[in-house]
């Protein structure tokens, strides 16, 4: 809110301190969950959670949800007996019991009244359904990135979240990391005089439509293949996918553009006060040999530029940002640290120590925000907006020429281009 | 059945007007194709295996794009096969054209079971209204549960007004012997067809349709809070009568279910009125605040928090200074900070020092609060912040207890408060333990280049690294560059060795030319391991030709092997991460390679042409393919690059003449490249992806 002078009405809190007598009460610990807001959020309990596909990275998220004691873990969903077993092996070590429960099929999770909220750790395939999913029962949701595969998802995902009310996070974690939100701070208070450009790392943009060979396909209770394609076209069997080889494989992965973009367009579109938009011209670029470069340039309405690129960063670690005004530029990246143009930014700047792949402040204030019912950093709305960016611009970089974009209507100036907005999932899934 | 036996003649024609003499097309082949008349013949009469699904997945993904009604007999025959369903739709779904509406209109019709699943969802998508009749007509005909729940989906999105009749007629209808699954489907699809009306401004259908799943008892509870939840913020102003007597308790709109339960959606619905609404009905819960029940109102505090940013509307300060000061109610004053804070409230919210010493959580609710008071009045009220520098100033100097001193050094240091740094020193050096690390930190925040000794000064006697690591870093890191980095050469000159090493992770981080000279002349002697160490890891991009100089000399000069090592992998570094010319980094690698001693310092080179995707690297690459021991490498980097610029422009034909004599020498480059690599590789899968290419 604004304040003039005389509003500022200020009483001592140092008097407070001053004054202090020796007297006091008894030690008194005020637990932040006594001030949930949601029945699903006893004051008096913790906030219980379930997962659903939990590999590697769903591993180190969960780590940190259960090292908290404002949380306790109930459930894992996953579609392959191992890793169900493996977490519920970690969930039980942490709380020395034998009650985390398994499930094959999400919905006999989400069907818990006695679960309020889910880590949703999936491939990227499953990001949006699943969402939608725990959205319809009700559950707050911490997903990792990306949110979603297209436009139509994108945009799906946020109405879901809208209609329900639900908490969202998604799992932009750099979004509650100290230099990140210096800089878009400094941005936004307009020390890089106005600003112009906005960049973000991305990575080679292509994927492609490779299958692996045919593999026996396992047991339904060892790896429920059907239910891991989902949505997705079916495909056999072949156990590279399971462990992890979907990336780059377009039914499952939305590319080099969104792999980074997630984080880093968001980045850019929050540090530009542009989190309920998106660009509406993208150009893709070329190198000088004809070929197509992994750069694209997008225009905002006002003629803001989003430079999406994967190269030509100062090697401030991964996942940089950089964004230039008239009067200066600021770039950061996951190393924490942070380089500014001249020495007057220098003073504005601090030294975080934390690592930009660090999710624990980003599940605190999702912690938080399942309490407090507010709104978190990474909502649906915000990450809705930069996941439609990035699959426009790898839409432009497809089709190989610049296209425009409606932010509202969300349509393009291109019938190609429309025609890529979605895709259809194989039945009966459907969002 | 007119429609079908058109289809089916119109198919039959496709097939026969696509040459016999075509050959079949792999996916690879497929995948580039923009030739409909191939793509289609790539789908036509094409079985389940996995073979001809991949290749048909593939081809309708063309066909998605670039299909034309042509095209559309042949996917419909798709639609019947369980395995292929999917590829139909796939491109179906997308075309823009009535042809494609009416081909899964009828499909609809014909097909049972998870295939008509399928196409009802596609006709969702596509939104037509003249879908609805047929699609109602099936929900009547065909009992499957599955069919059923797929009609709930497809009319809510198709939205029209005979949609939403038919959903609503549904809804109320009596639904106990629904299955689960579909009650929940049916729930939400109306409230995503309310959701578009809401969208459309069309509030009171909105409101009604919400309702009607909100007091619908046979709806799963979820669904019907959802009803109750969007219905109030329809309701704009007029709800918030409705919303004040749920918060009291007065009343209960999910009949059925229990009062918390519409608390709950009631008070989330605070957070998300439009703010001329917000401010209304904020004043409303206020004038209720001290008629809710007492267990709801540090909730219902804390919830007006989410009314924060420049002309929002707040909870009146009284409240908040009054709840603030109830040492007997600490959720009271843990909302009422929460609250404050997030409001920004213009009257100092004061909580009793008996309160926040003794608990963690308030504490440092209320130290983030005060941090944010103080820079709010920087900006507002010079006057009074002047005074207020003094009075912290003051305090700190002051004999207070341990907890107290330590709040008022972190506020210092939250709000960077200059006149502070004397007394933080005198605590630094008088006091141990959290107070002391505090008071170091606060001056790493406060010290401007001229006081830098005093921080130095202040780390005397500080055995734990890390941490003089992190402070120096913490002050260094706002200073100006360079006057900073002679400040800290000026202190690395004078500093013994194990201090020295210390600070030379610090002088990396501040950059540029004065920080890299002091390392550079550091590669020798005592500090040389260090010192070769941190060149290595050298990242500020205007520094990259001359720190690329300085690791050059110690790779041409440098007797011993383990330090001439660190210098060319740091000279490579630089020309594999930095932002320079193609063919600089081209000949940075050449030199690279001849000051080399090792060969696995030399193979590194290749790992720089594979950052860059362009045909250049591919020659650059294969000119080592003359020295036996790094021809395979040499291979490996060219065809990894040629293989990334065919994914990216599958349909560029490097053996197509071109005008463009910049892509023509590109081509020439490829193809000579991947030939060369055909002719001198040993790997044989090398080879075959090579061969794949040309």
């Amino acid at each position: 809110m604004k304040h003039s002078k005389n509003q500022i009405e200020r009483r001592s809190f140092l008097k407070g301190v001053a004054l202090a007598g020796a007297a006091s009460l008894a030690p008194m610990y005020v637990p932040a969950s006594a001030l949930g807001l949601d029945g699903t959020v006893s004051p008096s309990s913790r906030i219980n959670l379930g997962a659903i596909g939990i590999g590697a990275r769903g591993g180190h998220d969960l780590g940190i949800f259960l090292s908290r004691k404002d949380v306790r873990f109930r459930a894992i969903c996953d579609v392959r007996r191992i890793r169900r077993e493996a977490v519920k092996a970690q969930a039980d070590k942490t709380y020395n019991d034998n009650e985390c429960a398994m499930y094959k099929d999400m919905e006999d999770l989400l069907i818990r009244d006695d679960i309020d909220a889910v880590l949703i750790a999936t491939g990227d395939r499953w990001h949006t359904m699943a969402s939608i999913t725990a959205a319809k029962y009700g559950k707050d949701v911490y997903c990792e990135k990306p949110l979603s595969l297209t436009i139509q998802e994108s945009r799906a995902l946020a109405e879901a979240v809208n209609r329900y009310g639900i908490v969202y996070q998604a799992g932009t974690q750099r979004r509650n990391i100290g230099n990140f939100m210096l800089a878009a701070k400094i941005v936004q208070s307009g020390k890089l005089g106005k600003l112009t450009e906005v960049h973000a790392n991305t990575l080679w943009p292509a994927t492609d439509q490779d299958w692996y060979p045919a593999e026996p396909e396992p047991d339904v209770n060892e790896v429920d293949w059907d239910r891991w394609l989902g949505p997705c076209p079916w495909r056999p069997y072949n156990s590279k996918y399971v462990a992890g080889d979907w990336r780059g494989k377009f039914d499952f992965h939305g590319g080099g553009i969104l792999e980074w973009g997630s984080h880093t367009v968001d980045l850019c579109q929050w540090a530009a006060q542009k989190d309920h938009t998106a660009p509406v011209r993208y150009e893709p670029q070329f190198n000088d040999d004809g070929s197509i470069a992994g750069h694209i340039w997008a225009y905002y309405d006002d003629g803001v530029k989003l430079v999406m690129r994967s190269d030509g960063w100062l090697g401030l670690g991964t996942c940089s940002a950089r964004y230039v005004g008239e009067e200066g530029w600021i770039e950061t990246g996951d190393s924490g640290r942070m380089a500014v143009s001249n020495d007057k930014l220098r003073s504005e700047l601090k030294y975080f120590g934390m690592l930009g792949t660090d999710p624990t402040t980003h599940i605190a204030e999702f912690i938080e925000c399942v309490k407090t019912r507010r709104n978190p950093a990474a909502n649906a709305n915000v990450a809705a907006q930069s996941h439609i960016a990035s699959h426009c611009a790898y839409i432009a970089w497809q089709l190989k020429r610049t296209i425009e974009f409606d932010p509202v209507k969300e349509e393009f100036n291109d019938e190609d281009a429309n025609r890529m907005r979605t895709r259809a999932m194989r039945a009966p899934y459907t969002l | 059945m007119q429609k079908k036996y058109f289809m089916t003649l119109a198919l039959s024609l496709v097939v026969s007007l696509i040459s016999a003499s075509a050959l079949a097309q792999s996916w690879e082949q497929t995948q580039t194709s923009t030739d409909e008349d191939l793509l289609i013949q790539a789908i036509v009469d094409k079985g389940d295996s996995p073979e001809d699904i991949h290749n048909v997945n593939v081809a309708c993904k063309r066909l998605s794009i670039y299909g034309t009604p042509k095209a559309i007999p042949a996917l419909v025959a798709l639609l019947s096969n369980e395995k292929q369903n999917f590829n139909g739709r796939f491109a179906l779904e997308a075309m823009p054209f009535d042809e494609a509406d009416a081909a899964l209109l009828q499909a609809a019709q014909d097909l049972t079971g998870v295939c008509r699943v399928g196409v009802i969802d596609s006709l969702g998508v596509r939104g037509k209204d003249a879908a609805v009749p047929v699609l109602v007509q099936i929900a009547k005909d065909d009992a499957d549960p599955a069919v059923q729940k797929a009609v709930y989906v497809a009319l809510s999105a198709i939205a029209s007004a005979d949609a939403q009749t038919a959903l609503l007629a549904k809804a109320q209808e009596d639904l106990s012997a629904l299955p689960f699954e579909n009650q929940r489907a049916l729930a939400d699809s109306v409230l995503a067809l309310a959701q578009k009306r809401e969208e459309q401004g069309q509030l009171a259908d909105a409101v009604t349709l919400y309702l009607s799943v909100a007091q619908n008892e046979t709806f799963p509870l979820f669904t019907r809070k959802a009803g109750l939840y969007r219905s109030l913020l329809c309701q704009r102003e007029d709800a918030i009568p409705t919303v004040v007597a749920i918060l009291k308790g007065e009343t209960n709109p999910l009949n059925g279910a229990q009062p918390k339960d519409a608390f709950n959606v009631a008070l989330k619905t605070v957070r998300e009125f439009p703010r001329e609404v917000g401010a209304k009905l904020i004043a409303a819960i206020c004038d209720a605040f001290n008629d809710l029940p007492a267990e709801n109102q540090p909730i219902v505090l804390r919830a007006f928090g989410a009314f924060w940013g420049d002309g929002m509307p707040t909870a009146p300060a009284e409240i908040l200074a009054k709840a603030a000061q109830k040492n007997d109610e600490p959720m009271l004053q843990l909302a009422a900070v929460l609250a404050a804070t997030d409001q920004g409230t213009p009257t100092f919210v004061e909580v009793p020092f008996e309160a926040w010493a003794k608990s963690d959580e308030l504490r440092s609710a209320y130290l983030k609060y005060a941090a944010l008071y103080a820079g709010k009045l920087e900006k507002y009220d010079p006057d009074q912040y002047a005074k207020f520098c003094q009075e912290l100033t003051d305090a700190l100097a002051a004999n207070l207890e341990a907890d107290q001193l330590l709040f008022l050094v972190n506020v210092a240091e939250e709000s960077r408060i200059k006149q502070t740094a004397d007394n933080l020193v005198k605590i630094a050096s008088t006091r141990q333990g959290k107070l002391r690390d505090a008071a170091l930190a606060a001056l790493a925040e406060i010290v401007e280049l001229d006081d830098l000794e005093l921080l130095v000064n202040a780390l005397n006697g500080e055995t734990d690294d890390q941490k003089v690591d992190w402070i120096l870093r913490a002050a260094c890191t706002r200073m100006p560059r360079e006057e900073c980095a002679a400040k800290v050469a000026e202190l690395f000159a004078a500093a013994d060795v194990d201090a020295q090493n210390k600070m030379l992770p610090l002088l990396k981080q501040i950059g540029g030319q004065t920080a890299l000279n002091a390392v550079a002349n550091a590669c020798n002697g005592a500090t040389i391991d260090k010192a070769t160490q941190i060149l290595g890891e050298w990242n500020t991009p205007e520094d990259a030709e001359a720190v690329a100089k300085v690791c050059l000399t110690i790779a041409q000069q440098a007797q011993d092997a383990k330090y001439h090592s660190r210098g060319v992998r740091g000279y490579i570094r630089i020309a594999r991460q930095f932002d320079l010319p193609v063919a600089t980094k081209i000949a940075m690698c050449q030199t690279a390679f001849e000051v080399a001693r090792r060969p696995e310092d030399k193979k590194l080179i290749f790992e720089v042409f594979k950052r860059n995707i362009i045909a250049d690297n591919v020659g650059a690459a294969l000119e080592y393919v003359k020295y036996d021991e790094f021809k395979e490498d040499a291979c490996e980097a060219a065809v990894f690059v040629a293989e990334k610029i065919h994914v990216s422009q599958p349909d560029w034909n490097w053996n197509e003449p071109t005008d463009d004599q910049n892509k023509a020498n590109a081509a020439k480059i490829l193809v000579d490249g991947m030939k060369k690599v055909v002719e001198t590789t040993g790997n044989a899968d090398l080879k075959a992806r090579a061969q794949k290419l040309l």
